[in-house]
């Protein structure tokens, strides 16, 4: 083989490679993996199912059910996740008796993997959330908040980075502004900032440094917004190297996954599961 | 040959093992609706007993029955032209907290609330024709926010009132105000024409009072007064007491806000 031809085959290869990676990968020869993500946002204490008198819910949700279908999708598939968008808790009487322990024991027993912070969960205080948050270890991810707070530092991660596998999946959180939202008293400590840039940065470190091959977004800011406020849609198309924003807040339950075009023309799909454990998102990536 | 195949293999390689592309399956991604006929986990059943047996002592003790659907809409602009009809729960909460608000003014040294004003993320679920339970209470108006009683000046009113207007509407009681696009044109509180000269008094939640939701026109009253009244228990209060009274909740089907068609 000549190095004109050697040049032209591996051109053809390497087009190929970009062009054709699903024929390629169906070959088999290269072991194709699957990792399905499991997600859920603003439980708000719904531990049992909506009373029959619910004219949209009614006997709907429950976590007994939701964890029956957990345990069958983590028997079905290798590997998996389970993470979380925010506002576990505030909503019914379990909360306003048990404070939140109960929620947060839910979300350890049934290993959640990653989760990030909504309002609600600042409804007792950031003292309280974080020392909670503290007793059930709860894996909590988050980049756009500078903390000056001893309790929340120590619970909070700008990512966490999971190995399945062949993936290595990178894992960050975007909280919400909570002026407007909250008394100021129930957040002292911390700064809210826009979004975009913070998770820019540490999307950059995950995929640069860390060689994360998959880098998956949990987002308390909402769906979408028709003023200017930043929503899930538009920090999709502001950012790049996201492949999947799992948002939460404005309780929107969205029929099939959406596909945006991010800063980069690539895609990142934004996903929400409604609320009150009513359903579970399940997005499959393929390596 | 074989010599020359390594490079050609190593650029191979490099491109499709070194280099992972991970791709999104849409075709098997989708939503998992937890639905009645979902098996329950008994693992699961069993750890929440220990907390569902207490909270059900609360959850189930009966305060009222209704005879209509009390929908949890905000009704705005447009929409509340074409569904004022509808029984509205806004109306219903906001009726109860100025009744609370009212009955403790009237043991102080001043001696009526104007009028009483609430945002919709303070109500959180509709309920339905048939028993009102505590528990169901406790859903509708699951945070500890408290009553306080206002006064402000006529301008602040008035920037009240704009913001009012410009957020669509929000649950009100004892006043009936006419919107235009973002700005309000008329406003009749407690049965009489806004006067900017006069002084008046507002009922609230304390979240509201400290600028929650945009409300700023309350931030910085002329006086503030803390009733210690729970919201909740003003709900609570007025359901039970509506129900022993009327052995129904009455369903306030009346327009509160008025929109313009001229601005």
């Amino acid at each position: 083989m000549n190095r004109k031809k050697f040049i032209q085959l591996s051109s053809t290869l390497i087009a190929g490679s970009l062009l054709n990676g699903n024929e390629l990968e169906a070959s088999g020869i290269w072991g194709k993996e699957e990792l399905v993500i499991l997600h859920t946002n603003d439980f708000h204490s719904r531990f049992e199912p909506f009373p029959s008198s619910h004219k949209t819910w009614g006997n709907k949700g429950g976590i007994s059910r939701l964890k029956t279908l957990i345990d069958q999708y983590r028997s079905q598939y290798k590997h998996i996740l389970l993470l979380d968008s925010g506002d576990v808790w505030q909503g019914t009487a379990y909360f306003n008796v048990f404070k939140g322990h109960p929620e947060l024991e839910w979300m350890k027993n049934v290993n959640y993997q990653a989760t990030t912070i909504g309002n609600h969960d600042f409804d007792l205080g950031i003292d309280h959330l974080s020392e909670l948050r503290k007793k059930y270890q709860t894996p909590t991810v988050l980049c756009n908040y500078q903390i000056n707070h001893q309790g929340f530092q120590e619970i909070i991660q700008p990512f966490k980075i999971i190995e399945m596998g062949k993936f290595k999946v990178g894992i960050t959180g975007v909280a919400i502004d909570f002026k407007d939202l909250l008394p100021q008293k129930s957040y002292e400590g911390i700064i809210y900032q826009d979004p975009v840039e913070p998770l820019q940065m540490t999307v950059n470190e995950l995929r640069n440094n860390h060689k994360c091959d998959l880098v998956i977004v949990l987002s308390h800011l909402g769906y979408q917004y028709d003023s200017d406020k930043i929503d899930d849609l538009k920090l999709a198309q502001k950012t790049e190297g996201i492949d999947a924003i799992l948002g939460g807040h404005t309780h929107t339950f969205l029929e099939e996954p959406i596909i945006i075009k991010n800063k980069t023309g690539k895609n990142t799909v934004v996903n929400q599961a409604g609320w009150a454990g009513l359903r579970l998102g399940k997005l499959h990536f393929q390596i | 040959m074989l010599k020359r195949n390594i490079p050609f293999f190593t650029v191979f390689l490099f491109f499709f093992g070194g280099c992972s592309v991970v791709k999104f399956s849409p075709k098997s991604s989708e939503y998992v609706p937890v639905k009645q006929n979902t098996v329950a986990d008994s693992s699961t059943v069993l750890w929440l007993s220990k907390y569902k047996d207490s909270v059900e002592q609360i959850m189930n003790v009966l305060v009222a029955k209704t005879s209509s659907d009390l929908l949890n809409i905000r009704y705005k602009g447009k929409i509340d032209k074409d569904r004022s009809t509808e029984a509205n729960l806004a109306r219903v909460c906001a009726d109860f907290m100025h009744q609370a608000a009212q009955n403790w003014a009237s043991n102080q040294p001043f001696t009526k609330v104007d009028f009483t004003i609430s945002n919709y993320g303070g109500f959180r679920v509709s309920l339905f024709a048939g028993d009102i339970t505590l528990g169901q209470l406790y859903e509708l108006s699951p945070f500890d926010n408290e009553i306080v009683i206002v006064q402000l000046n006529g301008l602040q009113m008035d920037t009240l009132l704009n913001q009012i207007a410009e957020k669509g509407g929000c649950p009100i009681s004892n006043a009936q105000i006419t919107l235009g696009n973002d700005h309000w044109l008329k406003a009749t509180i407690n049965g009489n024409l806004f006067d900017s000269r006069r002084n008046y008094w507002v009922a609230t939640n304390d979240f509201m009072q400290q600028g929650g939701d945009g409300f700023t026109a309350l931030k910085y009253p002329q006086k503030k007064i803390q009733t210690g009244i729970l919201v909740r228990e003003a709900l609570i209060n007025g359901f039970s007491q509506e129900f022993e009274e009327t052995g129904d909740i009455k369903p306030r089907k009346e327009d509160r806000f008025i929109f313009s068609e001229n601005q």
